[in-house]
């Protein structure tokens, strides 16, 4: 009797609530039935509960509260008169492709001189039996081969006297100072102080010009990328005495905090933040097509919104779904942390 | 449209800009968000707030296009009141003064003359029933602002909406046998808090022993 008593008391939770299984609970009822003591408990907890729910039933959310919000509901509609609202998405998104636009143009233009005019230094054959005419005479000693990123040999002798390989001759003189980061340059540079006829009609200056920039922008391009891909989490310091939402000091994650939840606010957004979301969100969704985010990006973004339990939510499946992924450790340090952050409150 | 749409469909309508479809999120969720604020935070003046600042976020969320949000991965309501959660929870970080057990002066604000109540002994007459219902109402309101934060979260979350427990241990961050473990001691708690009184408690005995 004792025994059954405490199982039925330990299970009153539940059976009071719903959310007793149909085998137990018919244990509960029956044992319910014939026993005095647990009856009243049960009838004092209903009665209990009872009482609470009549009197937050009678609780009246103030009026203008509801006017105040519906207000907002309205105003936050695209087709509504708020003029900043649809300009700032579009400019932003504009303005956005116009950052990425320059540099990725320019490199990809600067690429693509670098690519053609190597093309033609380094197999002058090639271009010359396509016909091209007025050319320098197809001797592969005298070609004005280019260096190509090897250790240039400071050949005195000139081009013809030098039977190098017929593609990685070595160019005299200015190559070497400029190999490192300007080898279109060095190439643009070779055939104007070699002085042949055929160099300025395919080395126009050009391929020195952009090259500069392409390297710029290319580093500028891996750096950020380098960047998103490390995992910079600072949660648990950032959660320390903050009110409010917490935002982690990583720099393409807080990018994500500042601009996420002060969506009104988006197009005043700082240069740098707006140009960081798109790459962070690009890096971590390598698969995402057509611009849906990706269960990884909603992730990271919930938890850059200090979204606690949803973002547990998501890192856990996650790891249920994808359980080999190769950012597993850093999906469960998250979790983890999301799990220290939800739980921390209540002190 | 046939039938009561779901949480999940009406916020998808809202998000394509059917503000009817927010209007009746709101009415569905406007009461049990109200009383939970209400009830935890315990000040009538920055739950209003708080109230407003829960559905900004929703708006915001919804129509703001970089961030499509909550995606119907955990229950719409499980989400709501994970914001409205830790709303409070912040805003009880900034409090400097954690309101006593007894509170006299801030809940009270739409309640009849509290203690006036307390004293009168409970009637045995049926028509005074209004009156032993109102003396009821009190003692319970006052118990329930009197839960430690921990158990009266779970408590207020569990009666004003229909959030089992399990989810409700998704909101707090806490196991669900931790969170079930909380909702019994905050029964027993309100269930002592009740005992004198007429109808509440032990074998239900007419008579009062006075205030509690």
């Amino acid at each position: 009797m004792a025994a059954d008593c405490e199982q039925t008391r330990a299970r009153m939770l539940e059976l009071i609530y719903g959310e007793l299984p149909p085998a137990a609970r018919a244990e509960v009822d029956a044992h319910v039935a014939g026993c005095a003591a647990c009856r009243a408990e049960l009838a004092a907890l209903q009665s209990t509960r009872a009482l609470a729910r009549r009197s937050l039933a009678a609780d009246e959310p103030p009026a203008r509260a509801r006017a105040a919000i519906l207000r907002a509901a309205t105003a936050a509609l695209p087709a509504a008169p708020r003029p900043a609202a649809p300009a700032s998405k579009p400019s932003a998104w504009a303005w956005l492709r116009g950052k990425w636009t320059l540099p990725t143009f320019a490199t990809v233009g600067a690429v693509a001189v670098f690519l053609l005019a190597s093309r033609i230094f380094l197999e002058p054959e090639k271009t010359y039996q396509r016909g091209r005419e007025g050319l320098v005479p197809p001797e592969p000693a005298a070609q004005p081969v280019v260096p190509k990123a090897e250790p240039a040999e400071p050949a005195g002798a000139g081009p013809a006297g030098f039977a190098p390989e017929p593609s990685f001759a070595v160019k005299p003189a200015a190559a070497p100072a400029r190999r490192r980061h300007a080898a279109p340059a060095a190439r643009a540079d070779q055939p104007q102080s070699e002085g042949e006829q055929a160099a300025p009609q395919f080395a126009p200056p050009p391929p020195a010009a952009p090259a500069p920039p392409a390297a710029a922008g290319g580093d500028l391009l891996e750096r950020r990328f380098d960047q998103d891909r490390t995992p910079a989490f600072g949660m648990t310091e950032d959660r320390q005495g903050s009110a409010g939402a917490a935002t982690p000091p990583a720099a393409a994650s807080s990018a994500k905090a500042h601009a996420a939840p002060r969506a009104m606010k988006k197009a005043e957004a700082p240069a740098v933040e707006q140009f960081e979301a798109p790459a962070a969100a690009a890096s971590t969704a390598p698969r995402a097509a057509g611009g849906r985010e990706s269960p990884v990006a909603r992730a990271d973004r919930l938890f850059t919104q200090a979204r606690w339990a949803e973002a547990a939510i998501a890192y856990r499946e996650l790891l249920r779904d994808d359980p080999r992924n190769p950012e597993v450790p850093r999906w469960r340090q998250r979790l983890a942390a999301c799990e220290a952050a939800a739980r921390s409150p209540s002190e | 449209m046939d039938g009561p749409r779901d949480d999940e469909q009406l916020l998808a309508a809202y998000r394509a800009g059917d503000v009817a479809a927010f209007e009746a999120l709101l009415a569905r969720y406007e009461k049990p968000i109200w009383s939970y604020l209400r009830r935890f935070v315990r000040h009538d003046e920055a739950a209003e707030d708080l109230l407003q600042e829960v559905f900004l976020r929703v708006v915001r969320d919804a129509q703001d296009a970089a961030a499509p949000g909550w995606k119907g991965q955990a229950k719409f309501s499980t989400w709501l009141f994970t914001i409205a959660r830790n709303l409070c929870v912040d805003r009880s970080r900034r409090e400097a003064i954690r309101r006593a057990a007894s509170l006299d002066a801030a809940t009270d604000e739409g309640d009849a003359p509290v203690s006036l109540h307390d004293r009168i002994p409970a009637p045995e007459r049926p028509a005074d029933a209004v009156l032993a219902g109102r003396q009821a109402a009190a003692r319970i309101d006052r118990a329930i602002a009197a839960l430690p934060d921990d158990q009266r979260e779970v408590f207020l979350m569990r009666e004003v909406t229909e959030l089992p427990f399990a989810e409700i241990a998704v909101v707090v961050g806490a196991s669900e046998p931790t969170v079930k473990s909380r909702m019994r001691y905050a029964l027993e708690k309100l269930r002592a808090a009740l005992a004198d009184l007429a109808g509440a408690g032990g074998a239900g005995t007419p008579e009062s022993k006075g205030a509690g």
